[in-house]
């Protein structure tokens, strides 16, 4: 894209600053600024979206993977104390 | 004239550069305090954000100078997320697993509800926010409150304000936001699937062990998550032990609200006119409401996809209860069951979904933390 606005914090405009050469100090300077100045600045950034999809599947996964676990302890708990309770009922 | 100028040195303030911001975020403030009182929209946390937001936006305002009452509160209690824990003793000590633990296949509509989350992550990265924000972006998918800013602190996001304003907005929204999305996705016929409730009994014992044991499992996926999850099962821990009734009482009521009161009013310190009125505030509130349309998403299409290996098959809406706004989802899918046939009560199964779905935003929550920090 040519045309490219870009969602910065002011902190990581200000770490890059402190952290990086000079080139780049006014660099930053100049984005900060933009940032300021500019009423709307957004990037659709195709390559970020991209890279969260795997975030978004091992997500995904990774709650059901968990909930099944969660399932399953359960219905173990439900079935060993269920059978508790019923030889405590029969012995009395 | 001295005394006059001194005495309202602070107005101008209010007409040089930026002053209007104030302005806007008064009436910001007010809308919520409106929302809240005539409403009744979440007015626990509205009404001091709301009143906060006003208090914050007074130019030269005391209350968040470095040693202010709010920025005090907030370093105590939110910078280092111990209020949002402590509120979740009190929540946990409110919510009865007793209708999930009866039918725990039921989780797996609280899973598929916290799909909005994910979504959202993406799209928010689309947008051009940096990973961490995006995170904390997504999280207001998990319709909780503590999470929210929980995740959000950690991520240490640069829109906590918008954030925490976008979440507990859109939970008090959920009556609004879900009914449409659950028509458009589910067809009538569909929705007037009838679920006939039998519960089966629950120990005592199982009741006992499962926050000690959500809080093993959760915790070992997810260490950074420990907190969150732990202080939910240890305030249901002390509901259900059945020897602690003063201080699951004293959970539920003093601490709850007295939290809520100290929560609500001291979070404003992020809705200083600076930080919030920005164009990325409203993308923030547009891709919040995303989020919660597609948690009610995922949970119905969940459940139409596993109807398709059922004979008796379940009333899909209730997979838009996992979303984690207790109890009014679980209410609004319960309401339109019955708007669709008088004699269909679904309320005991989307009680289960709608506790599962809390469980489930705080596993999303530790996962997030986990994949990005």
């Amino acid at each position: 894209m040519n045309n490219e606005y870009v969602f910065l914090s002011e902190t990581e405009a200000n770490t890059n600053s402190e952290t990086e050469s000079g080139s780049l100090e006014t660099g930053s300077q100049a984005l900060t600024e933009e940032i300021t100045d500019a009423t709307m600045n957004f990037r659709i950034d195709g390559q970020a979206f991209v890279d969260s999809l795997p975030i978004m599947g091992k997500g995904m996964l990774g709650i059901f993977l968990v909930t099944a676990v969660i399932v399953l302890t359960v219905a173990i708990l439900n079935k060993v104390t269920g059978r508790k309770k019923k030889k405590e009922n029969n012995e009395s | 004239m001295d005394f006059f100028s001194d005495l309202f040195s602070n107005v101008p303030n209010l007409f040089g550069e930026g002053g209007w911001k104030y302005v806007v975020m008064w009436i910001i403030g007010g809308i919520l305090i409106f929302l809240a009182i005539k409403k009744k929209m979440e007015p626990t946390l509205l009404l001091p954000m709301g009143f906060g937001a006003i208090l914050v936006n007074i130019p030269m305002s005391g209350a968040v100078e470095a040693d202010g009452a709010i920025s005090i509160l907030y370093n105590a209690g939110i910078a280092n997320e111990l209020f949002p824990l402590l509120l979740f003793v009190g929540i946990g000590a409110m919510i009865d697993f007793g209708p999930l633990l009866s039918n725990p296949k039921l989780m797996i509509f609280g899973a598929a509800a916290q799909f909005g989350i994910f979504f959202t992550l993406s799209l928010a990265s689309l947008f051009g926010f940096n990973l961490n924000d995006a995170a904390s972006i997504s999280i207001i998918g998990a319709a909780d409150g503590p999470t929210s800013i929980f995740v959000a602190n950690l991520l240490n996001s640069n829109y906590k304000g918008a954030i925490m304003v976008a979440a507990y907005s859109y939970m008090a929204l959920v009556p609004i936001i879900q009914p449409p999305v659950i028509k458009a996705i589910t067809s009538k016929k569909e929705r007037r699937i009838k679920m006939p409730y039998k519960p089966a009994n629950v120990s005592k014992l199982t009741r006992i062990l499962f926050p000690i044991f959500i809080t093993v499992i959760v915790g070992i996926v997810s260490p950074k998550s420990v907190t969150l999850v732990g202080f939910l099962m240890f305030g249901n821990l002390i509901r259900e032990c059945g020897v602690l009734d003063n201080l699951s009482e004293t959970a539920q009521n003093v601490l709850a609200n007295l939290i809520t009161i100290f929560l609500g009013i001291s979070i404003s310190l992020n809705l200083q006119a600076e930080q919030f009125i920005k164009v990325e505030t409203f993308i923030i509130l547009g891709l919040g409401l995303i989020a919660f349309v597609f948690d009610t998403f995922g949970g119905v299409m969940v459940a139409k996809f596993i109807n398709l290996f059922l004979k008796n098959k379940i009333n899909p809406m209730i997979g838009a209860a996992g979303i984690s706004a207790f109890p009014m989802s679980a209410r609004v899918v319960h309401k339109i069951g019955l708007e669709e046939d008088n004699q269909n009560f679904l309320l005991m199964h989307t009680i289960g979904v709608n506790v599962s779905g809390q469980i489930a935003s705080v596993i999303a929550g530790g996962l997030i933390l986990n994949m990005v920090m």
